[in-house]
C-alpha cells in the first residue's frame, strides 16, 4: 500500500470513529491528533481501529506524541508498519 | 429516584412504568463502564422512556461505587456488580410486580448481563448493545487512555506494561479520574477465565452501532461464535454515531427503534 493510500484509510477511520464531520478534506497533513481537538477516549478508540483495521499492533514505544502529533505523522508510522509487515 | 440494598451498600434506582398497558416482562438496565456510563446516559434515558411506552416496566440502577450509588469505584469488582444485578432484579420484579424480567445492557453492561444469563435460566431474554466480549482486552484498553491522556499533555508516561505491573502490585492509577486498582483490575482478568459459553435458551438480541457499514470484523466474528451457540438469536448492525465514547452524542434513535421492533416482535 502506499503512502497516499495509507493516508486516505487513515482519514476515513479518524472520520468514522471520531467524529463523521472530520471529512477528509478539513484533514490536512497537519491535523493535530492528539493533544489539542480530540480528549484521549477519542485517541485511545482511534488506536484500537488503526490496529484492527491494519491488523497490527502499536508498541509502547511508537504511543506517544511524536506517533500521535498530526495526521502526517501518523500515516508514517503507520505506512513504516505496514511495510514492515509484508517484508 | 430511590436507593435499596445492594450486594454491598445502598444502590440508585429508577423504575420506568409505562402509563397505559403493562406488559408481562420487565426490562432491568446494566449500565457500561466509567465514562461510557456518563457518555451514553442521555440515549440510555430515551431508550427506557421509549420501551415504557411499549409498556414495558425499566428499571435502571447504578451499580456499587459509581454514579449515585454508595460504595467507592476502586473497591468494586465485577462479581459485586454481578450480585448487584441480582439485587436489582429482586428490586424490579418488587416494584413492578411483574416475575418475567429481560436484561439489557450497554457495552461492559451487556457483558456482565451475558454472564448473569450464564447462571440464571430465569432471564428472560437479552438485548445486547455493542457488548465488550473480552474483559482483559477491554480493562487493558481502559489503561491505555492514561497513556494517551499523560503523552497528549506532555506529561512523563510509563509503558502499558509497567502501569498494569503498578495495579497487580497494589497501586492505584488514575485513569482520566478513574481510580483503579488490584480488586477491580483483577476482577477482570478472573472474569475471562470463567467467560460464559452461552449456549443457554435465552433469547438473544445484539445491536452493534458505528458509522462504518459493518461491525469491525473482530466483533462480527465473535457475535458469530454466540449465534452459534443460540437457538433464539436475533443481530443488527445500525449505522449511528456511537454514544458511549462521546459527550456530544445525545440520540440513538435507528438503535433505539430497531430495539423496539424486536422487543415487539417478542410479544408479551
Amino acid at each position: 500500500m502506499d503512502r497516499e493510500t495509507t493516508k486516505r484509510e487513515i482519514k476515513s477511520l479518524i472520520q468514522h470513529t471520531i467524529d463523521m464531520n472530520l471529512t477528509p478534506d478539513k484533514l490536512a497533513d497537519d491535523f493535530k491528533i492528539a493533544g489539542d481537538l480530540l480528549d484521549s477516549m477519542a485517541v485511545t478508540n482511534l488506536i484500537l481501529a488503526l490496529e484492527e483495521h491494519f491488523g497490527f499492533t502499536f508498541s509502547d514505544e511508537e504511543l506517544s506524541l511524536e506517533t500521535f502529533s498530526t495526521l502526517e505523522s501518523l500515516s508514517a508510522v503507520v505506512h513504516r508498519k505496514l511495510e514492515m509487515q509484508d517484508v | 429516584m430511590f436507593f435499596f440494598k445492594g450486594s454491598r451498600v445502598d444502590l440508585m434506582g429508577f423504575v420506568h412504568i409505562p402509563k397505559d398497558m403493562m406488559r408481562t416482562s420487565a426490562i432491568v438496565y446494566c449500565h457500561p463502564f466509567a465514562e461510557e456510563k456518563n457518555c451514553c446516559h442521555s440515549v440510555t434515558v430515551k431508550a427506557a422512556r421509549a420501551f415504557a411506552r411499549q409498556g414495558f416496566a425499566v428499571f435502571r440502577f447504578d451499580f456499587n461505587g459509581c454514579g449515585d450509588s454508595q460504595g467507592e469505584f476502586n473497591s468494586s469488582s465485577l462479581h459485586n456488580w454481578l450480585d448487584d444485578i441480582s439485587a436489582a432484579i429482586s428490586e424490579a420484579k418488587r416494584r413492578t410486580r411483574v416475575e418475567n424480567i429481560m436484561l439489557w445492557g450497554v457495552r461492559l453492561g451487556a457483558a456482565l448481563a451475558m454472564v448473569y444469563a450464564q447462571h440464571h435460566e430465569d432471564i428472560a431474554a437479552l438485548v445486547l448493545w455493542q457488548p465488550v466480549f473480552h474483559f482483559k482486552d477491554y480493562i487493558q484498553q481502559f489503561v491505555r487512555q492514561k497513556l494517551v491522556s499523560d503523552f497528549s499533555h506532555e506529561r512523563q508516561s510509563s509503558s502499558l506494561q509497567t502501569l498494569l505491573q503498578k495495579i497487580t502490585a497494589g497501586e492505584t492509577v488514575h485513569v482520566n479520574g478513574y481510580p483503579l486498582s488490584n480488586p477491580l483490575y483483577g476482577s477482570f482478568l478472573a472474569m475471562d477465565h470463567d467467560h460464559p459459553q452461552l449456549t443457554t435458551r435465552h433469547l438473544v438480541y445484539i445491536s452493534t452501532i458505528s458509522n462504518m457499514p459493518a461491525a469491525s470484523a473482530h466483533l462480527v466474528q465473535k457475535i458469530d461464535q454466540l449465534r452459534q451457540k443460540c437457538p433464539s438469536f436475533s443481530y443488527v448492525h445500525t449505522v449511528e454515531e456511537p454514544f458511549w465514547d462521546r459527550y456530544w452524542r445525545w440520540d440513538a434513535r435507528r438503535t433505539i427503534e430497531n430495539t423496539q421492533a424486536w422487543l415487539a416482535s417478542q410479544g408479551g
